[in-house]
């Protein structure tokens, strides 16, 4: 380690600690780095200062339901029967088979459905769940994906979902980015909120068996829904996906099933 | 083990439970961090969803990754928050190269906003002392701070987007980040104010007359 190098690299430290340097020079502070303690302490602290940027960030609240979502993530192995639909997904799927849209059919469902949904982009929130107000879809990123759909068909599959019960007229379609964990829903017909329901909840179930809540909404008056959603497991690892009707506020407890479908 | 509140436990000892698998303490780290993270990733990303995806992954990896964090290396905070940045980074860099990239925000949030008051007491002072630090620094080398930081660019494309020498945003960024390092480090500045700022603008100056001499 030459006296001259290691001041070079000393120089280079901060835009280290940035994440800022080229990979050439960062390649060279590295195998510095390998071999000198006094670098090492330093990059240690600069990389402190660098982090503590972070906190001057205007501050948002994410999304109520994550907490739960990542505690369902990490609960390996152990069943989540206590969020989970009744009984979970299984047993209340539809086995019957629907038939594949065409790309044309589906697209002009969807952009359909998305006519309808900008129309109706003011979702009626009840008062104690003024926290879902961050759950309206963002029409600009509705756009792209949809943009993306049509210029990239093979990087998105569509599945539709169907009823759970003949007694209201629910369908929908879900569009889904495989390469970004991103999935549109699109639904009509769903069935009013009675009085002591809170919202509707998106459901995935993996191949586990595991009930996974993703996303609690709303729907407009004529029972329309239009919701983008990431997803916290790779598409492929997906089985079902499922809509039912919860209460609680946050809206956690499952009481109908109301949409349901097959992602395999 | 000990059936202590989580919420009183530090986050050392929260960290220890998580490496043993236990949810409350992962959800305790959330309650106490989540908020953070999930505001970098929107302030890099601005985009909620993909602020969401990031916070998920970051705390899924915090309790795969648990038992491997040595305090000795790094604190928690920043080890955390690198993850956080780094995830968000990434999904930065591959969304520009797809050109889905649309406006962002510019400027380092040195204002202290309603939402901080319902940051806990030590957030509250640590946000307080890096933003009085900040506004210390000549708003130059703030800006290259937040492209490198906040923007996922390398000194070179700050340069270009600046349209300024490379030379001088890594006299910048060096000075930059030297200085806040100074002015938040425990034993503190030698000076603050003003003068902060004028030591840094003629530690500029002074570097620039040395690159011209080299």
């Amino acid at each position: 380690m030459s006296r001259e190098e290691h001041d070079i690299v000393l120089e280079l430290l901060p835009a280290y600690a940035l994440d800022a340097l080229d990979e050439e020079e960062k390649g060279r502070v590295e195998r510095h780095l390998r071999v000198c303690p006094r670098c090492q302490a330093e990059l240690r602290l600069l990389k402190e200062t660098a982090h503590l940027l972070a906190y001057t960030v205007p501050l948002y609240d994410p999304p109520f339901h994550l907490r739960e979502r990542i505690r369902l993530l990490v609960a390996t192995g152990r069943p989540s029967h206590d969020v989970s639909p009744r009984g979970g997904l299984k047993g209340v799927v539809r086995t019957a088979v629907w038939a594949r849209p065409t790309p044309l059919t589906a697209l002009v469902l969807i952009l359909s459905l998305i006519t309808l949904g900008l129309f109706s982009w003011n979702i009626h929130l009840k008062g104690e769940l003024a926290s879902l107000r961050d759950e309206t879809v963002d029409a600009h990123e509705l756009g792209e994906v949809m943009l993306e759909y049509v210029e990239s068909p093979d990087n998105y599959e569509l599945h539709p979902i169907q009823a759970t019960d003949a007694s209201f007229p629910a369908h929908g379609i879900i569009l889904s980015d495989r390469l970004r964990r991103r999935m549109i829903l699109l639904a009509k017909g769903l069935p009013r909120l009675e009085n002591d329901e809170a919202a509707y909840m998106v459901w995935i179930q993996d191949e586990r068996g595991h009930a996974i809540p993703i996303r609690a909404f709303h729907c407009d008056e004529q029972g329309r829904a239009v919701l983008l959603f990431t997803l916290p497991k790779e598409p492929q690892d997906i089985v079902e996906i499922g809509v039912s009707i919860a209460q609680g506020n946050p809206p956690m407890t499952p009481v109908r099933p109301v949409l349901d479908g097959k992602l395999r | 083990m000990p059936t202590r509140d989580v919420q009183t436990l530090s986050d050392q000892e929260l960290l220890q439970r998580v490496a043993q698998g236990d949810e409350d303490a992962l959800v305790a780290l959330y309650d106490r961090y989540g908020r953070l993270v999930y505001s970098l990733a929107y302030k890099i990303l601005q985009d909620h969803q993909l602020a969401e995806e990031v916070t998920q992954d970051v705390f899924t990896n915090v309790w795969r990754a648990a038992a491997s964090f040595d305090p000795k290396k790094s604190r928690f905070t920043t080890w955390l928050t690198s993850i956080a940045r780094n995830r968000a980074i990434d999904l930065l860099r591959r969304r520009r190269a797809r050109g889905l990239t649309g406006g962002r925000e510019t400027e380092l949030n040195t204002a202290i906003t309603r939402a901080d008051e319902r940051l806990s007491p030590e957030h509250h002072l640590q946000a307080l002392a890096v933003r009085e630090a900040l506004e210390q620094l000549p708003p130059a080398q703030r800006e290259v701070l937040e492209l490198a930081y906040f923007g996922g660019l390398t000194q070179r494309e700050i340069a270009e987007h600046l349209g300024i020498p490379l030379g001088t945003v890594k006299t910048r960024v060096r000075l930059g980040m030297l200085k806040l390092k100074e002015l938040l480090s425990p034993h503190g500045p030698p000076g603050n104010g003003r003068s902060g700022q004028k030591e840094t603008n003629a530690l500029e100056e002074q570097s620039k007359v040395r690159k011209k001499g080299v």
